[in-house]
């Protein structure tokens, strides 16, 4: 096993490296898990967005309902007092959505000519911005049927009074939703976040570290000595394998110690050991390619740029970032020809597990498998290389 | 002198042939595969067909306003539904735990959404419910009111009126995506932070033999530095043409079109990006592996807290730290993309890029203080 004990010293001399990398990459996961979420879920309690209200037209009972309405459904904040700070509150996100009444829209509305339209300002493709957009205009669609049905005169501020209330109530009415099978456990929405975030940072930790681990063997006198020595290749690559093998489960664990931390989920909770379990397997697959890429890069000006390719470039197009439901169909073609693609999967067919039975459990041993699938046909390649690299030079 | 050795770096940085094949293919190979995973972005409207299943209750069947809505929204050419009718609830319970379909709806006095885990589908299933719940109560009050405006009203539903409009000021629309692409370029020009570093070990005579053999010459070495630094520049400064080149016109990304602003923009970058590297080359005395570690890691998360991962954490880190907008030259380089675009005035622009080029300012008067004088008794 001296293969395996050089591995190891290898590691403790380039400690400082290896744990920035683990420490940076494994920052942006949590990060991203803090910031990058809530906007994006898509569960059915609703999230209250924040809007802003400039109201330049009179006081009527359109504009009224409209505000009272936005009011029980969102948050209201306080309008800014010049153009500037109106800017500034839309791009800090104090204010999500800026929505102007223009002067004369309540007359132009009941006549029924519609030609002033409210103005909006918000960050686009937002959650938040499509919310409201339906918001306001199932507000104003319901109230447009009863004036023009009805045929309510502009003036009629009683009969318009009486609609808005109506309008009102009628938008209270909602879809009864029921719960078939199993009533959904605890959200684990956080973890789901972190779990999806992982594959990037689990990839670049481990084909950062693997492959400078990796170079080292690959150059100089050490490569060299161990050319002499009456060890087969194959022999010298399984111990690289093994050492390599134990810093991934390391990695693997204190991922998975970060998540329980960040979510303050317990390890008992059957979803997170799936997640977790997932993770492992993810591991291995990240690994072997990890370890493909040592034998074939050469040189550092080659690792970091290799690297980020394979790690953001395959999260980007798997799911990882944008989510899978927004991909199109030939990149989702494409992706699932990367592990990182059947990771992601399973990560949502975990999330959204609605019991443990072996039916519903099926879809995500089926991913996992195909993970592995994978970290088998980049170890045969690794070693396969390995051997043929052996031979090249002797 | 200047062009001798400017030539000689220049020759040999383009003979090292595995760097540039990186330098260039890299930011286009990343930027390619930026462009597949928003391509569906701008055409969201594509969703699939959802299947649903309908319990074939009494109420349903005698809902004929219901049926026609049902049958309205599952009948097209690119359906939203694709309707099952289930004789019994249990037949439909079955059909979901075998997920043939996503959700199935029973009608009895009022609707019922049946689902086992949610999702965009279900969301949009409940959204329409609701929308239907909504309109037919507005409907049943007008009816009830006067039944005689009963006629109007299909007519008046499936009128398409416009109630809100962006009121933009920027001539350009504000697009997230964007905001992806321009940290993309700005993570590429902190990538030149590597041959930065390397150019400065290439003159310090303890981190390389070459350094030791240029350190006899009797050249000032502000003068070896200057143009071997000149030299990777411009080698950088074209990769990063070449990957502007390549988004605006292949992959038709959106930089508004002051050509000259664009060009000035990523000569920043690239000077920030360099500069930065050979601070940290010159700063730090340990091997090239802690070398290559803490550009990896500091450009990565400078380009992270730019959005390069998630458009919403540039909005977070400014918010937050607002200071961090000014002093993250990643945040730098893709917001003066980002103000030439958005805004139509060039304060902005020109504050981050002066700030750029201060950045790069500075860096360099560190490495000149540190590398001024250097003298070496004994490698």
């Amino acid at each position: 096993m001296k293969v395996f004990k050089v591995y190891f010293k290898i590691i403790k001399r380039n400690l400082p490296m290896l744990s920035i990398y683990i420490v940076i990459f494994m920052l942006f996961a949590l990060l991203l898990t803090l910031f990058g979420t809530g906007e994006t879920s898509n569960n059915f309690s609703e999230t209250k967005n924040r809007i802003m209200i400039l109201n330049q037209d009179e006081a009527s009972p359109l504009t009224d309902g409209l505000i009272d309405y936005l009011t029980e459904k969102s948050v209201i904040v306080e309008p800014a007092k010049d153009e500037e700070a109106i800017q500034d509150s839309l791009f800090y996100g104090d204010a999500a959505y800026i929505l102007t009444i223009p002067q004369g829209f309540s007359e132009d509305f009941l006549s029924g000519t519609h030609s002033l339209t409210l103005g909006k300002q918000t960050t686009p493709n937002s959650t938040a911005g499509v919310q409201l957009d339906m918001l306001i205009e199932k507000y104003l669609n319901e109230f447009n049927l009863y004036v023009e049905a009805q045929k309510i005169p502009p003036t009629d501020e009683a009969a318009l009074t009486n609609t808005a209330k109506m309008v009102k109530a009628d938008l209270q009415k909602e879809t009864d939703v029921v719960w078939a099978g199993a009533a959904p456990q605890s959200s684990i929405t956080k973890a789901t976040y972190f779990f999806n975030y992982l594959p990037y940072s689990l990839l670049s930790i481990m084909i950062l570290a693997v492959s400078s681990i990796m170079q080292v063997f690959e150059k100089g006198d050490l490569k060299k000595r161990m050319q002499c020595a009456p060890t087969p290749a194959t022999r010298i690559n399984l111990e690289l394998l093994l050492g390599n093998l134990c810093f991934a489960v390391v990695v693997w664990a204190l991922s998975a110690a970060n998540s329980l931390c960040l979510t303050g989920k317990s390890i008992t909770d059957g979803r997170m050991q799936l997640m977790i379990l997932n993770a492992l397997v993810f591991s291995f697959t990240a690994l072997s390619l990890s370890f493909l890429l040592g034998h074939l890069i050469k040189g550092p000006g080659a690792q970091h740029s290799v690297a980020n390719v394979i790690a953001l470039g395959t999260s980007f197009i798997s799911g990882v970032f944008v989510p899978q439901a927004l991909l199109g169909d030939t990149v989702k073609f494409v992706a699932s020809f990367t592990p990182t693609y059947w990771y992601v999967t399973a990560v949502g067919d975990i999330a959204a597990l609605p019991s443990f039975s072996w039916n519903d459990t099926k879809v995500v041993f089926t991913g996992m498998l195909i993970q592995f699938a994978f970290a088998v046909a980049f170890l045969i390649l690794a070693l396969v290389f390995g051997r043929q690299r052996k031979r090249r030079t002797v | 002198m200047f062009w001798h050795i400017f030539k000689y770096r220049l020759k040999s940085t383009v003979r090292d042939v595995q760097t540039l094949f990186w330098t260039l293919a890299f930011p286009i190979m990343m930027v390619s595969f930026f462009a597949m995973s928003f391509s569906n972005l701008e055409n969201i409207s594509e969703y699939n067909t959802i299947k649903i299943g309908l319990v074939n209750t009494q109420q349903y069947r005698d809902d004929a306003m219901f049926q026609s809505h049902i049958t309205s929204v599952s009948t097209s050419d690119d359906p939203l539904f694709a309707v099952t009718v289930y004789d019994t609830k249990e037949e439909a319970s079955t059909a979901l735990s075998d997920k043939e379909i996503t959700g199935y709806i029973l009608k009895d006095d009022t609707l019922h959404l049946f689902i086992r885990n949610t999702g965009i589908d279900q969301t949009i299933m409940k959204e329409f419910l609701d929308w239907y719940l909504q309109t037919t109560s507005s409907v049943e009050n007008i009816i009830a009111a006067n039944p005689a405006a009963g006629t109007s009203i299909s007519g008046i539903l499936s009128q398409n009126i416009t109630y809100i409009e962006d009121t933009v000021t920027s001539t350009n629309k504000p697009n997230d995506v964007l905001t992806y692409y321009y940290a993309l370029i700005a993570m590429t020009c902190l990538y030149g932070a590597f041959m930065g570093s390397k150019e400065v070990t290439a003159v310090q005579a303890n981190q390389s033999t070459q350094a030791a053999r240029v350190n006899l010459a009797p050249v000032h070495k502000l003068k070896v530095f200057l143009s071997s630094l000149c030299a990777v520049t411009l080698i950088q400064y074209l990769s990063i043409l070449l990957l502007v080149a390549y988004m605006a016109f292949i992959l038709k990304v959106d930089f508004g079109n002051q050509v000259a602003y664009i060009l000035l923009a990523s000569f920043a970058g690239c000077c920030a990006g360099v500069s930065f590297g050979a601070f940290i080359g010159a700063a730090s005395k340990k091997g090239e592996g802690i070398k290559t570690g803490i550009i990896i890691s500091a450009s990565m998360a400078m380009s992270f807290l730019a959005g390069l991962m998630n458009a919403k954490i540039k909005y977070m880190a400014t918010k937050s730290f607002p200071i961090l907008a000014y002093i993250n030259p990643a945040n730098l380089i893709a917001d003066a993309f980002y103000a030439l675009y958005y805004y139509n005035t060039y304060d902005r622009y020109f504050l981050n890029v002066g700030l750029l080029f201060a950045f790069a300012f500075v860096f360099y008067l560190i490495v000149y203080l540190i590398m001024r004088r250097q003298q070496y008794e004994s490698i």
